[in-house]
Formats: C-alpha cells, sequence, structure tokens
C-alpha cells in the first residue's frame, strides 16, 4: 500500500472514528433532537404547503380557447364552495408556460359550443403539471365533475400523459429552496455545536493528543453532519421525488448544497467561540445567504438586485434544483452554477483548514 | 535515551513570554514534579510537551520524538490526564474508553483491563455525568493508560478529590512508575509532590528557578531539617508577592 493510500485510509478510519461517535452523541443531546424534529416538521411542513389539499376550492385554469367559446364568460362560482379562475392563453406553448403554478391547463376544442348546444358531451383535453402525473385519473375524474356542474350538463376532462415539465426559467413551487433551507439549516444547527461542545468541554485536547490530527478531528465532524444531512435529504426526496426530471442533476446538486454547507458550518464551528456567538452569527449567515436565494428568481425584484444575488453561491445551488425539475439544464447557466458552488465551497474549506493549521500557534 | 529532554523552550502568548527558555531532562522511569504558582507555565509547559502547542522557540523531545516535527508519532508514547475532567457525560465510561481505544487502536479487551485497573468495572456502563469527581478522575487515568504509554502527563490530578481518592490516585502513580513509566506531575499540594517526586522542578514567571531532588531542595533552601517542600516553594516563588506588598 502506497503512503497516500495508507494516509487516505488512515484519514478514512479516524474521521469514522471521530464521525460515528459524534452521530450517536448528537442523539443524546436534547439541542440536537430538538433542531432534528424541528427540522422534520419544516420539511413536512413545506411539502404540505406544496400539495394541493382537500380544502383548496379553487382551481386554477390556464385556457387555451382557439374557438372562443362561452366557457370563460360562465360564472365562476360552484355551489360546493369551489370557485375557478380563467386564465385566456393565445397559445399552447403560452399555457404550458403560465403552467408554473395553475393546476390546471385546458385546451377547448373549437367546436365546444356546437357539441353543447347539441347536448353532446364534449370534451376539454387537460394538462398537468409533471409532478402531479401519479394523480391523472383522480383528476380527470375531480376536473370532469367540477366542469360539469358549471356548465350544467356532462363534461369529460381528459388528461392521459398530457404532463407539462416545467422549463428552466419557470418556478412550479418553491420546493426547490426546501432543500437548501433543510440542508443549511441541519448542517449549521449540528456541526458548529458539536465542534463548540469538544472545545467547551475541552474534550477536543484529550482528542489533539490522541492519534487523531486536527484536521481529522474536523473531518470527522463534517461527517457526522453529513450523516444528519443524508437523512434530511432522504426526507426532502421521499416527500418530493415526483418533481425531479433529472435525477443526476437532483443529486448533484443535493451534493453541491450539502458540501457548501458543511464547509458554512465547519467555518463557525472554528472561528467561533461560544454557542451564543453561533446564534448570533446565524441571522446574518441565513440573511445573507438563503434570503437572497429564496427571492432571487421572483419576477418583480429589481434588475440590480437580481444580478447580485445571482452570484451567491446558494442561489446558485437553488437555481440547480429547479434545473433537476425542469425539461431542461441550459449548459453555460448550469456551468456557471456549478463553478459557483464548488469554488465558494472550496474557499470556505480552504480557510477551514488554514485555520485548523494554525490551532497550535 | 532520556523520556523527556527539554532545551531553551520558550512560548509567548499575544507579547507576553509565558514560558522563557526552560531546559530539563527527564529519566526514564522518574516521577518528576513540575511545580509552580498559578500562572507559572506550568500548563503552557505541558501543552508544548504534548503536541498541542508550538513553541516561539527551542526543542523539546519526549521519548525520542521531537514535540514539533514528529508529532504524530510522539501520540502513541504519552497519555495525559488533564487538569479538567474533559470526558464525553452523556457517554458511559466504556463507550468513552471503546471510543479512544478506536483511535489508537487498541484491541476492546483492553477497555476492561484499565476499567478493572482504576476499579470501575462495576460501573462502566453508567454515564459519566452521574460519576463522582473521584470517579472521574480515575475514568481519566484508565483512558491515559489505555494505549500504554511510556510517559504519562499528570496534570494536578488529586486536585479537589477527597483524600481516601487522592491517595489511590498517587499510588496509581507510584505503581506505573515502579513498572517503568515516566511521569510527569504537576500539583498545587507540596505534599504530595515531596513524596512521589524523584525529582521537582520549580517553575515562576516562566522559568525554572531551581531543579533537584527533593530532599536536596529541602537541604539547600531551608534553615533547619523541619523544612518542607512547601517551605522551599514559598521561598522560591513568594517573595515578589512578598515584595509587592510592602511596596
Amino acid at each position: 500500500m502506497s503512503a497516500i493510500t495508507r494516509n487516505f485510509m488512515d484519514n478514512i478510519y479516524m474521521a469514522w472514528a471521530i464521525g460515528s461517535k459524534d452521530i450517536v452523541d448528537a442523539l443524546k443531546n436534547k439541542n440536537t433532537r430538538t433542531n432534528i424534529a424541528l427540522l422534520v416538521f419544516i420539511v413536512v411542513f413545506f411539502y404540505w404547503s406544496s400539495t394541493p389539499r382537500p380544502f383548496d376550492k379553487k382551481i386554477d385554469v390556464a385556457i387555451y380557447d382557439e374557438g372562443h367559446s362561452s366557457l370563460t364568460d360562465l360564472p365562476t362560482q360552484l355551489g360546493d364552495g369551489y370557485s375557478f379562475r380563467f386564465y385566456e392563453v393565445s397559445s399552447l406553448q403560452e399555457m404550458e408556460r403560465m403552467m408554473g403554478y395553475k393546476q390546471l391547463g385546458i385546451v377547448v376544442p373549437s367546436d365546444f359550443d356546437r357539441t353543447l348546444e347539441a347536448g353532446g358531451e364534449p370534451e376539454l383535453t387537460g394538462y398537468i403539471l409533471w409532478v402531479h402525473r401519479t394523480r391523472v385519473s383522480d383528476l380527470e375524474l375531480k376536473y370532469s365533475d367540477k366542469f360539469s356542474e358549471l356548465l350544467g350538463q356532462p363534461v369529460r376532462v381528459e388528461i392521459g400523459e398530457n404532463f407539462v415539465i416545467p422549463q428552466p426559467d419557470v418556478e412550479t413551487s418553491t420546493v426547490q429552496f426546501t432543500i437548501l433551507f433543510a440542508v443549511f439549516w441541519m448542517a449549521i444547527s449540528i456541526v458548529p455545536h458539536l465542534m463548540m461542545e469538544e472545545k467547551q468541554t475541552r474534550t477536543m485536547e484529550a482528542l489533539l493528543v490522541s492519534p487523531a490530527s486536527a484536521g481529522q478531528v474536523v473531518m470527522g465532524k463534517a461527517l457526522a453532519g453529513a450523516f444528519y444531512i443524508l437523512l434530511s435529504g432522504g426526507l426532502f426526496f421521499a416527500l418530493h421525488w415526483a418533481y425531479v426530471t433529472h435525477w443526476g442533476l437532483a443529486l448533484l446538486a443535493f451534493l453541491c448544497t450539502a458540501l457548501f454547507s458543511i464547509a458554512v458550518a465547519l467555518a463557525l464551528g472554528v472561528f467561533i467561540k461560544s454557542p451564543q456567538q453561533v446564534r448570533l452569527w446565524m441571522f446574518p449567515i441565513v440573511a445573507v445567504l438563503l434570503v437572497p436565494a429564496f427571492f432571487a428568481s421572483e419576477p418583480n425584484l429589481a434588475v440590480n438586485l437580481k444580478a447580485i444575488f445571482s452570484w451567491l453561491p446558494t442561489t446558485a445551488m437553488v437555481e440547480m434544483v429547479q434545473f433537476s425539475f425542469s425539461s431542461h439544464a441550459p449548459l453555460s447557466q448550469l456551468l456557471k452554477n456549478l463553478a459557483l458552488a464548488l469554488g465558494s465551497t472550496a474557499l470556505v474549506f480552504a480557510i477551514v483548514i488554514w485555520k485548523i493549521q494554525r490551532a497550535d500557534r | 535515551m532520556k523520556a523527556i529532554m527539554v532545551q531553551d523552550l520558550t512560548r509567548d502568548y499575544n507579547g507576553q513570554r509565558a514560558v522563557d527558555g526552560i531546559s530539563f531532562d527527564v529519566e526514564p522511569g522518574e516521577i518528576f514534579g513540575f511545580l509552580g504558582p498559578n500562572g507559572a507555565g506550568k500548563t503552557t509547559t505541558i501543552k508544548m510537551l504534548t503536541g498541542q502547542l508550538r513553541p516561539t522557540s527551542g526543542t523539546a523531545q519526549v521519548m525520542g520524538c521531537d514535540v514539533v516535527e514528529e508529532r504524530q508519532a510522539l501520540k502513541p508514547q504519552i497519555g495525559v490526564v488533564f487538569e479538567n475532567h474533559n470526558l464525553y457525560e452523556r457517554l458511559s465510561a466504556g463507550d468513552n474508553l471503546r471510543f479512544y481505544a478506536r483511535l489508537y487502536r487498541v484491541k476492546k479487551a483492553r477497555v476492561e483491563e484499565v476499567l478493572a485497573h482504576v476499579g470501575l468495572t462495576e460501573r462502566a456502563r453508567d454515564k459519566v455525568g452521574t460519576y463522582s469527581n473521584g470517579m472521574k478522575q480515575r475514568l481519566l487515568i484508565a483512558r491515559a493508560l489505555l494505549h500504554k504509554p511510556k510517559v504519562l502527563f499528570l496534570d494536578e490530578p488529586t486536585k479537589g478529590l477527597d483524600p481516601n481518592v487522592a491517595r489511590d490516585i498517587r499510588a496509581i502513580a507510584t505503581e506505573l512508575a515502579d513498572q517503568g513509566m515516566t511521569i510527569f506531575l504537576t500539583t498545587h499540594y507540596m505534599e504530595e509532590a515531596d513524596q512521589l517526586s524523584d525529582r521537582v522542578a520549580i517553575i515562576d514567571q516562566g522559568r525554572i528557578v531551581a531543579l533537584d531532588t527533593p530532599e536536596h531542595l529541602k537541604a539547600e533552601y531551608g534553615e533547619d531539617e523541619r523544612t518542607t517542600l512547601e517551605d522551599v516553594f514559598v521561598q522560591l516563588t513568594g517573595r515578589y508577592l512578598g515584595r509587592e506588598s510592602l511596596e
């Protein structure tokens, strides 16, 4: 075995020994358990809030009505509390783009009014977002029922396999932000505290006179953080798997987000001296890294701010996740995002290593 | 080969000199008492000798390993019993030791051995947070002995312990020295240093002001045969305080 391989194996062994101790020890810590429970609640809440619920009684419909039928002229309020909101579009492409947050796209056939007048059962071609593809029969039934109620005679909404996969620049939800938040939260609520606790209880001194090097201690903490991040990522993808169109890209975006979050969390752990300071720094870090990422794709955002936000690594990561939910990823933008994410991660890791190497000075 | 060789060791903190060019040797199997008032430089010296802190200048070797250049090779040679009870309180004593056993790559059976050695077998499954100070101190010794080090650093090992536990700890130290382990001991208890140490160094304001066997120190600085090591210590390190008070 070469010296490099031996050194690598030794690093992995030590990091795992420390990381596995921390994984168990973290679970015995009340604060960590609270943070994990809070995170699970937040992820599930975001999932719930991005899912159509039984009490949501507004049906937003993007309508492409070639024959200018009477459909959109009808009253939109139904007897059972449901109501329609129609958004007329002039082409199929416009309908697909508009379906960002709309539940349904409808193409009204040109002979729709004639079929209605003749007492037949007209058929509306429905389109739904790719994410809802597992619910086709439910949705066909529901929308056929609601349109029939609206028109006062039987109407069939046929969705089939008309799934709209969003364009990369069309947001369909805030789900892509949830993964950044979940991973970032998990990292900064666990890793700095693991390091802080070692410093405060002075177990760090015992670790540093053991065969573990300072770098291996930090790697161990990163590994423990990575374990919990993997769990949060697992929870996220278990709930939001239906959004994903490109799994490779989704996992790459998750990996970038995880690495960056761990790097920031380690930086907090090595530079900051007390849990109070961690809490103090959490707010500005969240304000600078997470808030802009959330608002970066807001259409009404000032152009200058948009340009600034686009250079933040977290914005790049959110956009990468969004690409993995889209029809395709624009290569130049993807490469820029990847460079931003990996470059900033490498920079933060380099700062952490520099600080660790100076620990004995 | 000397167990510890220190030559002109110096350490500065923010422009202040904490350790000022100290030199000494420790023989294998010797119990070396390192005494000094608070802030004299004892802990800084231990930190440098155990590779936790880089000296500003000077050299030190422990079991032939340079404390700066050969830090990784040094680590298996030394065991440290820290002044504070730096243990994982949410874990059991067994889990604490098993964790360090993995780091030192020693067999798990050794955990049972050291637990038995310090008399903690019965409570090995209990969380360390539930332990008394004496039990924690025993566990710290067990941890330091896990990998059978050649040199054991004991930093205030009996501080705050009741006399019975302190006596047990001293007995363990003597037993280890009899088995050939070198012991570098810092303590504020002069009687303890006198009883245990083969030689004693007294450090004050970063400098070694005396280094000899307790008997020679007492003979050199004492007025009669009733002179204790504490008298010597006060004479060598307490005069500044006296002067300042008078002035």
